[in-house]
């Protein structure tokens, strides 16, 4: 469904992501792990043209486009084929709940109000949050806000959704209300790209999982294949470290 | 005071020109349009560079040197809206620059383009950030519009002084200006108070 390939994105003298390829079918849960600083989010970042990549191919669709010189149609066409999940659920500070879910709706994708109503509704629903509708993001907890912007995500019927370390934000105790929804998608069978550092979540969770490493996937393989027999030494080290 | 049925138009026309300015000069200048931002930066430059009662100067009795005659009264809207867009901008531009990037990147990220971003999203916030500073320019428009005396209009101030001239009560009328003027600021602070309070729900209590 997507892929992306021979992915180079440099800031300055700094080599964020080095040669980095990718490819996400129908259903996959792919979860990205590893150390900060090793390029996970940008590479999330550059699927969703946040961050214009130097170089690099992108197939979606069987449309083949080049990921450094995509044009503004292109990159919105991409966009509105997909959702992103913030770390810092980035929901409009000016609108209610119901409305950071419909806006996409009503002015991107011009659907008729009452309709967006409908799907926005049915979307916080989902989510644990039937009786937030109208209140405003300073009014929720960080968890409430997340799963916010996890139903604005789905409100919009991606194909795929990107989540960027969704609960790196929360408070310890909120972390398992955002995993849960994040779970219950995936057992209905959504498309999702998750970098996380919640190595249980991913280890239960993936289809696929990729280690990254300075700007390169070291390994990736099934969840077992990562977390219980990896291969390469920098994996094992990094696994390890969370063992405790 | 028949003086202050000149000060409050003066005041809302030029203040609401002011702030149209003001959001132009501001958004050509964050949307980095070349040309237009460098003609936005040298408008600020000259009406923040220079005295407002010199600019009412060069338009009212300079410009007519030079053919053009402006009577009196747009030559103080124009002074007037043109020197508060110019300190009205960059406190606009500022609010812009003070709403959060990922405001931005959320946006694009359901489908939205720059400018329906911008409008739905950015300058409402932005207007929120920058209400208390307008609120400081339009107090310190009412008290500026007294220099329009300066070129013929009869407002507060002038008329004061004419009538000072006929009855020598120089303290009392000049006191009375004074406090007319406070009583009309005082006013638009409770104001700024009420709306500010309005404004702040999303803000969170």
């Amino acid at each position: 469904m997507l892929k992306v390939e021979h992915v180079y994105k440099k800031y300055d003298d700094l080599e964020v992501l080095k040669d980095v390829s990718l490819e996400v079918d129908k259903g996959d849960v792919i979860t990205i792990i590893g150390p900060s600083g090793s390029g996970k989010t940008t590479l999330l970042r550059c699927i969703n043209f946040l961050t214009i990549a130097d170089s690099g191919k992108m197939i979606f669709d069987d449309k083949t486009l080049d990921m450094a010189e995509a044009s503004k149609k292109e990159m919105n066409e991409i966009r509105k084929k997909t959702a992103f999940v913030f770390q810092n659920y980035n929901l409009f500070l000016n609108k209610t709940a119901l409305q950071n879910v419909t806006e996409g709706l009503i002015i991107a994708r011009k659907m008729p109000k009452d309709q967006a109503e409908t799907i926005a509704k049915k979307a916080l629903d989902k989510v644990g949050l039937s009786d937030r509708y109208d209140y405003y993001p300073t009014q929720l907890s960080g968890g409430q806000q997340q799963r916010v912007g996890i139903a604005r995500a789905i409100a919009s019927s991606p194909e795929i959704i990107l989540f960027d370390e969704p609960t790196s934000a929360l408070d310890p105790e909120l972390i398992g209300e955002v995993l849960n929804v994040i779970k219950e998608l995936a057992k209905e069978g959504m498309t999702m790209v998750i970098v996380t550092h919640e190595m249980n979540f991913a280890k239960n969770i993936s289809t696929k999982v990729i280690f990254m490493d300075d700007g390169v996937i070291i390994e990736e393989g099934t969840s077992k294949e990562i977390f219980e027999d990896p291969k390469k030494e920098r994996t094992k080290q990094f696994i390890h470290s969370f063992e405790h | 005071m028949q003086g202050l049925i000149v000060t409050i138009p003066l005041t809302i026309i030029s203040f609401t020109l002011g702030l149209i300015i003001a959001l132009i000069t501001a958004l050509v200048q964050i949307a980095d349009l070349k040309v237009l931002k460098q003609l936005a930066r040298f408008y600020v430059w000259i009406f923040r560079g220079t005295p407002l009662l010199v600019q009412l100067y060069i338009v009212f009795y300079g410009l007519p040197a030079l053919g053009i005659i402006i009577d009196a009264w747009p030559s103080a809207i124009i002074v007037f809206s043109l020197n508060t867009g110019a300190y009205a901008s960059e406190t606009i531009r500022a609010a812009i620059e003070a709403v959060p990037g990922g405001q931005m990147e959320a946006g694009l990220c359901v489908g939205m383009n720059y400018f329906q971003i911008m409008y739905r999203i950015i300058i409402p916030q932005a207007l929120r950030t920058a209400f208390p500073p307008l609120s400081n320019s339009l107090i310190g428009l009412v008290k500026d519009t007294s220099l329009a005396a300066n070129i013929t209009i009869l407002e507060m101030f002038l008329a004061a002084q004419r009538i000072a001239a006929r009855t020598y009560e120089t303290f009392a009328l000049y006191c009375e200006v004074a406090l007319v003027y406070l009583l009309f600021c005082t006013v638009l602070t409770k104001l700024q108070a009420i709306c500010e309070r309005k404004l702040s729900t999303y803000k969170g209590v």
